[in-house]
């Protein structure tokens, strides 16, 4: 049932489709990595191995760094930093986000006002100076830098589910199942939240894609994961100044791995929603 | 035209709620949250006297309401505070000095994303097929391109393997340019400084295109979805019936009406170009407000960081009333 | 020499599954200063026949096969360029929803100015005098010029959609459904202001509608479509008089009458076929009270009947 209608959409959507499932290959892909570095790793990421700044070889596929340990390892463990950290947030801001939508949207009043205000503002400010302001605060850590990242994204999703939560409620047939007597319980399991769930999946894909590039952003500013922890924004950093001397190797693996996971889950949701919502020619 | 100006008034009227919560909320970010500013200034060796002395300096020993209001009543004097560091500037005058380089980045950058958003996107709409897939593609790559990565990039093809382009700073030390505006272009026009644009637009290439090419891809969807929107309009078909030629119909009317949905996305759009400017600015030295942020925080420069990201709150909200008004010039059913 | 004579016309849409034959081999003939009605319920195909005239008939869609001779030349053989020429300028077409067919972000009277300025030679103010002349003439005051479209009634902005299609002394006005989205008082006026542009104007009209009664006040001559083909054509006093396809007999009779004591609705029995799988032989036989064996096995010609045309083994 499920591979016929893969096919029909194919079928009628072929680049849609496609477009959908690279991008899901991409992230599966690293996912992966990132279960598996331990056991693909050749060398420690933390310790030097070799001499410093060695170009990419057969020992060392992508080269070593400035403090002579391997890139193509700290690569692979940047890998479980970067998914466990953006993972984190995003579920973080997920969750906190949609409920405080769900129950603003809902139950409306003062309380709904005095939030959306706040989340609009907080949604308005440029989102990577967000996590700045709150992560200078913090002090630096993996725990601090989820805080930071999950700040950002809240409003998105008090935003996205409030109004969903609004449309609903306000739609003729919830009127009517209250009119015959539903209680809150039911509008909201059973009517407002299948509506919201459909388009959870596309905002999230798209978020985390946002989310991967500010956690490294705020790595690369040396306002995220400290050292030595590997994490492919620190370590694009860390290549910068030997970057223009000629060891392009340091900064520039980490960088494309960024492009990589943020482009699979862009793709992923731009994907998911021409599916979902296809668009009129 | 009497009722723009009401429309602007009450739009203004309508901010002031919104700045107080942004600062409200920068407040509370930025005091309750854990972590000892003072014990992060002067670190753990410090006497009992020291900290207390810098507490009382600070405010911090105030009841937080009292801060709040100190806070609050500083802001409307324009007085963001004084630098914890040198020599107790204001802060405002210090941000200003570097508010000019980040501005005409942001000008620059943005030229190059609408330019190529427009054509990008308008192309996307209007060709079927092939065409339209490479460039949505081509827009979802941008976005993904991690700003320093694509600035390094650029930096090391153009600026050490060709040579062509400068790849730090915003001139080059052996040229003056007398400032008026600050902004280096602009003022080399005013003062006639032939050298000094060449200059300045030399050193204002590599960032701006950096910049410009990341934010085109937020632009390319937003132009293609809403030029396919109004493209599917019944007046559409209807200015095809009367024989208005294409080439007029898509520029005249369909851009236009396009506009809208992408004109009201620009508020956020600006708050997205801020903050690629501060990726922007550290990958290529660029002195302005992100730079400015950032070197600051490393300072512990407590009270100028708390001044710049209010000053960056003041200005996201003044852009976006300017947004509205101009929302408001275009679409007539708003004013009439 | 009839001012439009369309020869054997085939629309078709091409879907990725099927193909959909909208407009099956229609032949129809209008002269100056004619109204003519062109009835039929939804997916008839007449509304795809009057974007065909103008070759405005969205993609998947495409003229098949057939002529549109309008004043001697094949419309059907002419390249966009061309047709950019006559449309508008010769041939005007109004559409059913006038709050969307108007640019919300252009005054009214600028838009009428385009149109006029697209195809007379006149200058600016010239064109800026003329508009507020057909504003005046559809029966909207010359101060209306300055406004925008959302300030407009519906029934207002028809009007000026009206004055647009004849600013350009059109020969031939095709309305497609222009009082469905109106009320009955307004539908009224826009009648009566077609009645009065046929006279002044010599304009001719088709008139694009579902509601037969709604043609039969203004038309001169009345065409029946029934998926995709035109199953009668005469003139309306003789359709009143006595309707002879059994289709166009079922739409007469459909329509309620105050005056009859007889107060049961009548309707016709039955779905229109599917236009991408049409049945063979006549397409209104399965909903047919009076069919024949033949009507299941062939496609009945066009018969003529003194000065009419029906597609009906009935009569011949």
């Amino acid at each position: 049932m499920l591979a016929t209608t893969l096919v029909k959409i194919y079928k009628k959507r072929r680049i849609d489709f496609l477009l959908t499932v690279a991008g899901l290959a991409v992230v599966l892909s690293i996912l992966f990595i990132a279960l598996l570095a331990p056991y693909i790793a050749p060398y420690d990421p933390y310790v030097s191995v070799d001499e410093a700044l060695l170009p990419p070889s057969p020992k060392h596929i992508m080269g070593t760094d400035n403090l002579g340990r391997d890139v193509y390892s700290r690569i692979l463990y940047g890998s479980r930093t970067v998914i466990i950290v953006v993972l984190t947030s995003t579920l973080v801001s997920l969750v906190v986000g949609s409920t405080l939508g769900l129950i603003s949207g809902y139950f409306g009043g003062k309380v709904d006002r005095a939030l959306s205000i706040v989340m609009d503002s907080l949604y308005s400010f440029p989102g990577l100076i967000l996590a700045i302001a709150v992560a200078a605060m913090l002090g630096p850590g993996i725990l601090n830098t989820i805080v930071s990242i999950s700040v950002v994204y809240i409003p998105t999703y008090f935003r996205m589910v409030r109004g969903q939560t609004l449309s609903v409620k306000n739609s003729l047939y919830v009127e009517a199942a209250v009119a015959m007597g539903a209680s809150h319980k039911t509008i909201l399991f059973q009517y407002i939240f299948p509506n919201v769930s459909v388009i959870i999946p596309v905002v999230f894909s798209m978020n985390v894609a946002d989310a991967v590039l500010t956690e490294a952003g705020l790595s690369f500013l040396g306002l995220g994961v400290p050292a030595p922890i590997p994490d492919w924004g620190f370590d694009l950093k860390n290549g910068q100044r030997n970057l223009l001397a000629g060891y392009w190797w340091i900064s520039t693996f980490p960088g494309i791995m960024i492009v990589l996971l943020a482009l699979g889950f862009s793709l992923l949701g731009e994907g998911l929603n021409e599916l979902l919502n296809p668009e009129r020619r | 035209m009497a009722s723009l100006k009401v429309y602007i008034i009450s739009r203004l009227i309508l901010s002031i709620p919104m700045i107080f919560i942004l600062l409200t909320v920068v407040f509370v970010i930025l005091r309750i949250l854990p972590g000892d500013p003072v014990l992060a200034i002067v670190g753990m060796k410090a006497s009992e006297e020291q900290i207390e002395k810098l507490r009382e300096q600070l405010g911090l020993n105030k009841p937080l309401w009292a801060q709040y209001v100190d806070y609050v009543a500083g802001i409307l004097r324009l007085d963001f505070g004084r630098s914890m560091i040198w020599g107790r500037r204001p802060v405002l005058r210090e941000i200003m000095d570097r508010f000019p380089a980040t501005l005409e980045l942001s000008i620059s950058a943005f030229i190059v994303s609408v330019f190529i958003g427009l054509t990008t996107g308008i192309a996307s709409s209007v060709k079927s097929g092939k065409v339209d897939v490479a460039l949505r593609i081509f827009s979802i790559v941008a976005y993904s391109l991690f700003i320093p990565l694509l600035g390094m990039l650029l930096q090391l093809i153009f600026g050490v393997y060709l040579r062509w382009l400068p790849v730090a700073g915003r001139k080059s030390p052996l040229v003056d340019i007398q400032t008026i505006t600050g902004l280096y272009v602009l003022d080399s026009i005013l003062t006639l400084n032939f050298r000094g644009l060449v200059t300045s637009i030399r050193y204002l290439i590599l960032p701006s295109i950096t910049l410009g090419v990341v934010l085109s891809g937020v632009y390319t969807r937003l132009v293609r979805s809403s030029m396919l929107d109004v493209l599917s309009r019944d007046f559409i078909r209807a200015l095809k019936a009367r024989g208005i030629p294409e080439a007029k119909i898509l520029l005249k009317h369909a851009l236009k009406n396009a506009f809208i949905p992408v004109l009201t996305m620009m508020g956020l759009q600006f708050a997205i170009l801020l903050a690629g400017a501060v990726l922007t600015e550290t990958t290529f030295s660029w002195p302005g407000m992100g730079t400015f942020l950032m070197e600051r925080i490393e300072y512990r420069d407590y009270t100028t960081v708390q001044g710049t990201i209010v000053f960056y709150a003041i200005l996201v909200s003044f852009v976006s009333l300017v947004v509205d008004t101009v929302y408001a010039l275009i679409d007539p059913r708003i004013r009439y | 020499m009839a001012l439009l004579d369309i020869e054997n016309l085939k629309t078709y849409y091409f879907l990725p599954d099927s193909i959909v034959k909208a407009v099956d081999g229609v032949s129809l003939r209008i002269e100056e200063g004619e109204i003519v009605g062109l009835v039929g319920e939804s997916g008839s195909g007449k509304s795809t026949l009057g974007l065909s005239i103008l070759k405005l008939v969205p993609p998947p869609g495409r003229i098949v096969e057939g002529s549109i001779f309008f004043k001697g030349r094949d419309l059907v053989s002419l390249s966009e360029k061309e047709m950019e020429k006559i449309r508008g300028a010769q041939i005007s077409m109004v559409f059913q929803d006038p709050l969307t067919s108007l640019d919300p972000l252009m005054r009214v009277g600028d838009q009428l100015v385009e149109t006029i300025m697209a195809h007379r030679e006149v200058s600016k103010s010239e064109a800026v005098e003329l508009a507020k002349k057909y504003l005046e003439m559809v029966g909207i005051g010359g101060e209306r010029f300055y406004d925008y479209p959302h300030q407009f009634s519906g029934g207002m902005r028809q009007r000026s959609m009206i004055a647009m299609a004849i600013s350009t002394n059109p020969s031939l006005l095709i309305a497609d459904e222009p009082t469905t989205a109106l009320d009955v008082i307004v539908q009224a006026q826009i009648m009566k202001l077609f009645e009065k542009l046929r006279k002044e104007l010599k304009l001719s009209i088709i008139l694009i509608t579902h509601d037969i009664s709604v043609a039969m006040e203004i038309a001169d001559k009345i065409g029946v479509m029934y998926a995709g083909q035109l199953v009668e054509f005469a003139s309306s006093y003789e359709i009143y008089r006595e309707p002879l396809h059994p289709y166009t007999k079922g739409l007469m009779e459909a329509v309620p009458n105050i005056e009859l004591a007889d107060m049961k609705l009548h309707y016709i029995p039955g779905d229109p076929p599917d236009l991408s799988n049409p049945p063979i032989g006549c397409r209104f036989a399965p909903r047919c009270k009076e069919k024949m064996d033949i009507c299941e096995r062939e496609v009945p010609p066009e018969i003529r009947v003194k000065d009419r045309f029906v597609r009906c083994f009935l009569y011949g």
